[in-house]
C-alpha cells in the first residue's frame, strides 16, 4: 500500500486545557503532562524518514490548549522541523486556541511567516458562556475577546471557529452581528459532535436538521451579503466540492478517512491515523486506536500490522457503503470515521449526525445558492442584451 | 389601586435581551386629564416582587398571543436603518425625491428578520417610521398619529372592542425603538375586556361603550387611580403587543435624540 501523502500532522503539546468546554471531547484535559523535546525530535524524525511528508502539509497545534506550552516550546519545534525537513517542504503551522492565554508575546510569536491561527469562540455571551466556562464554572467570553483585541492590536490574521449548539441555531443574526462587531472576517462551524466521552449532543433533538437548515441559509445570505463578504468556511469548502468533484469524478475519499493522510500524535508519542478524536482511545473490538509510538514503530512494521489492517478494511467498507448508498459521496468523499465510530458503533456504516448537518445540509444550500446566483445571472445577462 | 392581572410581558422565544424585568418595568401613579386627552401622573417607582409577578409571564410561554413579547433588532438592520435615513436625508437635501431609496425594503427585511424568528409579522401590515419630538410627555403608539392626544387605545378607535376573531380589526401589531437611546412606552396592562369589567365593577349602572376607543376613555376617565405601567426599551428592542390590544403611548422620559420608532399596524389595508 502507498501510504500518505501526509495533508495534516496533529500534534498534541500537552492534553491539559485551562478551561473545561461542556461539550469537549478529550478525554485527558485534566492532565499536564507536556511533549518533551525528544518525543518532538523523535516525532519529525518519524515523519519525515516514514516518506509520508512528500507534500506540503499542516501541522496543527491541538488536542489540548496549544498555548498552556510557553513560546519557547515551538520555537524549539521550530529549529527541529527546520532541521528535519532537509527537503524542505512547505509546512503551515497551524494553532487551535481558546485565546484566553494570548498576550503581547504570543502575539510576537504569531507574527512569523507559515502560521495560522484558528481561535475558538462561540459568539456572543449568552451563547458562548454557556458552554465555554473555566472549571469554575465562570464564562471565558471576556478573556477571549480581550486576546481577540490583542490579536487586531499586532494585525494577525486569524480564523474563528464557532461550535454551533441547538441554542445556536436560532441566532444567525446575532452571531454576524458578533463577528462584524469584532473585526472577525473568517469563521468556521463546528457542531456539537459526539465524540469520546461527550456522548450526547443537543444536535440530536427532533427538528433540528430543518432548523439547520434555515440556520446555514440565512447566515449565508448575511455573510455573502456583507461588504467585505464575511468567509464562511462551509459555504467555501462546499462550493469547491461542488466544483472539483465535477473535475475530478466522485471516487475520492477525503483527508479523513484516507489512510495516513493524517498522523495524529499524542505527548507521549503514541500515533494514530485518520481522525484525530480516535487517539488516545480504546474500543473492545479495536483496542487502542494508537497503531504504535515514535520511539518504537517504524511506518512500514505499522502498515502489514492486524489493527491496522482491520482498521482500514472497516474504514473502507464504511466509504464503499456511503458510495453505494449516499448522492452526497461524490462531495463528501465518505465522511468522517470517528464520528461514524461514536455515533452508529462501528466504522463500517454511513449516515452521522455530524454529516447530516454538517455536511449534507452545507452541501445543498451552497448548491441553492450557486444555482440562484447562476439564474440571476442569467436573467441579468438576458436583460442586457435586450 | 392594586394591578389587575391582565396582559403580561415576556422575551419572545428564540430572543437574547439584556437587563432583568425589575430594571426594565416602572409603575406609574395614576392616570391625569390634560388638553382634552389622558396622561400618566410623573411619578414612577421599581415594582414590587408582587407586581412583577402580575407583569411578566414565566417561561415556558404557553400562549403567545396574549402576551407582550420583547425583542430586539439585530445591528445590521438597524444600522441600514441609519443608512436609509441618511441616504433620505441626502435626496430630500438634492430634490431627487425619486432617487429615495424605498422603505420597504428595510421592511421586508425586518419582516424577514422577525418571520425567522418564528414571530411574523402579519401579511399586508403597514410600516410606519416615525420620528417625534422628544421633549413630548408622549409620543404616538397608534393606527393614527395625527389624531394623537395622550394615551390611547392600540385597537381602531371605531372597532368593537368585542371583536378578537378573523380577520383582525385594525391595530397596533407591535413597535420597534429605532433610536439609539433607550426609550420606555406606557400601558394600561389589560385587555379590552378587562377594562369593560372594571368600569363595569365601578359603575355598574352605565351602559359598556360599543367601540374601542369610547371604551379606553370611559376606563382612562373613570379609573384615574389605576397604575399606568412603564416598559423601558432599550436601543433597538422592540415589542409585539398582545393580540386584543391594549391602552399606550411612547414616553421618551428625557431623551436628548428625537425619538425613533417603527410601528407595524395590521388590518390597515
Ligand atoms: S454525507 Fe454522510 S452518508 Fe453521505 S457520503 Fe458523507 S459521510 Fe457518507
Amino acid at each position: 500500500m502507498l501510504a500518505g501523502p501526509l495533508e495534516l500532522l496533529v500534534l498534541q503539546p500537552t492534553p491539559f486545557c485551562n478551561i473545561d468546554c461542556s461539550y469537549c471531547y478529550l478525554p485527558n484535559r485534566q492532565s499536564t503532562h507536556r511533549m518533551s523535546r525528544e518525543v518532538l525530535d523523535q516525532t519529525l524524525r518519524w515523519v519525515f524518514a516514514s516518506g509520508l511528508a512528500r507534500v506540503p502539509f499542516v501541522l496543527l497545534w491541538h488536542a489540548g490548549e496549544p498555548l498552556v506550552l510557553p513560546v519557547g516550546f515551538y520555537e524549539m519545534a521550530d529549529d527541529l522541523l527546520l532541521r528535519h525537513n532537509e527537503i524542505g517542504l512547505p509546512v503551515l503551522q497551524s494553532f487551535q486556541t481558546n485565546a484566553t492565554l494570548l498576550n503581547a508575546d504570543w502575539c510576537r510569536f504569531f507574527q512569523r511567516p507559515n502560521v495560522h491561527l484558528g481561535v475558538s469562540v462561540d459568539g456572543p455571551g449568552f451563547l458562548h458562556d454557556r458552554c465555554r466556562r473555566t472549571r469554575q464554572g465562570q464564562g471565558t467570553l471576556d478573556r477571549v475577546l480581550r486576546g481577540i483585541e490583542l490579536l487586531h492590536e499586532h494585525g494577525i490574521p486569524f480564523q474563528v471557529i464557532t461550535v454551533l449548539t441547538a441554542e445556536s441555531l436560532d441566532y444567525p443574526d446575532e452571531l454576524f452581528d458578533f463577528y462584524q462587531a469584532h473585526r472577525i472576517s473568517s469563521v468556521a462551524f463546528n457542531v456539537e459532535e459526539i465524540e469520546g466521552p461527550h456522548t450526547a449532543s443537543s444536535l440530536q433533538r427532533a427538528g433540528t436538521a430543518e432548523r439547520f437548515r434555515r440556520f446555514v441559509q440565512r447566515f449565508l445570505s448575511l455573510a455573502l451579503a456583507a461588504d467585505p463578504p464575511l468567509q464562511v468556511r462551509e459555504f467555501e469548502q462546499a462550493a469547491a466540492s461542488l466544483l472539483s468533484a465535477r473535475r475530478h469524478g466522485p471516487d475520492t475519499r477525503t483527508q479523513e478517512n484516507k489512510p495516513w493522510a493524517i498522523v495524529n500524535v499524542d505527548c507521549a508519542g503514541n500515533f494514530s491515523t485518520y481522525s484525530p478524536e480516535l487517539l488516545g482511545l480504546t474500543s473492545p473490538r479495536h483496542g487502542s486506536f494508537a497503531l504504535g509510538n515514535v520511539a518504537t514503530h517504524s511506518l512500514p512494521a505499522v502498515l502489514n500490522a492486524p489493527a491496522f489492517l482491520a482498521l482500514e478494511a472497516e474504514i473502507g467498507q464504511g466509504v464503499d457503503l456511503c458510495r453505494a448508498q449516499c448522492r452526497h459521496f461524490p462531495f463528501c468523499g465518505g465522511g468522517s470515521p470517528g464520528n461514524k465510530f461514536f455515533e452508529n458503533g462501528t466504522f463500517a456504516s454511513t449516515e452521522t449526525l455530524c454529516c447530516r448537518l454538517h455536511k449534507k445540509v452545507c452541501l445543498d444550500v451552497t448548491l441553492e445558492l450557486l444555482e440562484s446566483h447562476t439564474a440571476q445571472a442569467a436573467v441579468e445577462r438576458e436583460r442586457a442584451l435586450t | 389601586m392594586t394591578l389587575l392581572p391582565g396582559c403580561r410581558f415576556a422575551v419572545a422565544p428564540h430572543f437574547h435581551l439584556p437587563g432583568d424585568w425589575s430594571s426594565r418595568l416602572l409603575i406609574g401613579a395614576g392616570i391625569a386629564e390634560a388638553d382634552g386627552g389622558f396622561i400618566p401622573r410623573s411619578s414612577w417607582r421599581p415594582p414590587t416582587a408582587a407586581e412583577l409577578s402580575v407583569l411578566v409571564e414565566p417561561p415556558p410561554l404557553a400562549n403567545l398571543e396574549d402576551v407582550g413579547c420583547l425583542f430586539l433588532l439585530p445591528q445590521h438592520l438597524r444600522a441600514e436603518w441609519w443608512q436609509w435615513l441618511e441616504r433620505t436625508h441626502e435626496s430630500n437635501k438634492a430634490g431627487a425625491q425619486s432617487a429615495q431609496a424605498p422603505f420597504s425594503n428595510l421592511a421586508q427585511r425586518i419582516g424577514e428578520f422577525l418571520a425567522f424568528k418564528q414571530l411574523a409579522v402579519p401579511d399586508g401590515a403597514r410600516w410606519d417610521a416615525v420620528i417625534s419630538d422628544p421633549m413630548q410627555l408622549l409620543t404616538p403608539w397608534c393606527l393614527d398619529g395625527r389624531r394623537f392626544g395622550g394615551l390611547r387605545c392600540s385597537v381602531a378607535p371605531w372597532a368593537s372592542w368585542a371583536v378578537t376573531a378573523e380577520p383582525p380589526c385594525p391595530c397596533l401589531w407591535g413597535g420597534i425603538n429605532l433610536g439609539e437611546e433607550p426609550t420606555s412606552l406606557v400601558v394600561i396592562n389589560l385587555p379590552l375586556a378587562k377594562l369593560a369589567a372594571e368600569c363595569r365593577r365601578r359603575f355598574p349602572e352605565r351602559p359598556t361603550p360599543a367601540t374601542a376607543g369610547e371604551l379606553a376613555e370611559r376606563f382612562l376617565s373613570d379609573c384615574p387611580d389605576y397604575a399606568p405601567v412603564r416598559l423601558l426599551l432599550g436601543a433597538g428592542e422592540g415589542v409585539r403587543l398582545p393580540r386584543g390590544g391594549m391602552i399606550l403611548a411612547g414616553y421618551p422620559g428625557g431623551k436628548a435624540e428625537p425619538e425613533m420608532v417603527l410601528l407595524i399596524s395590521r388590518g390597515t389595508n
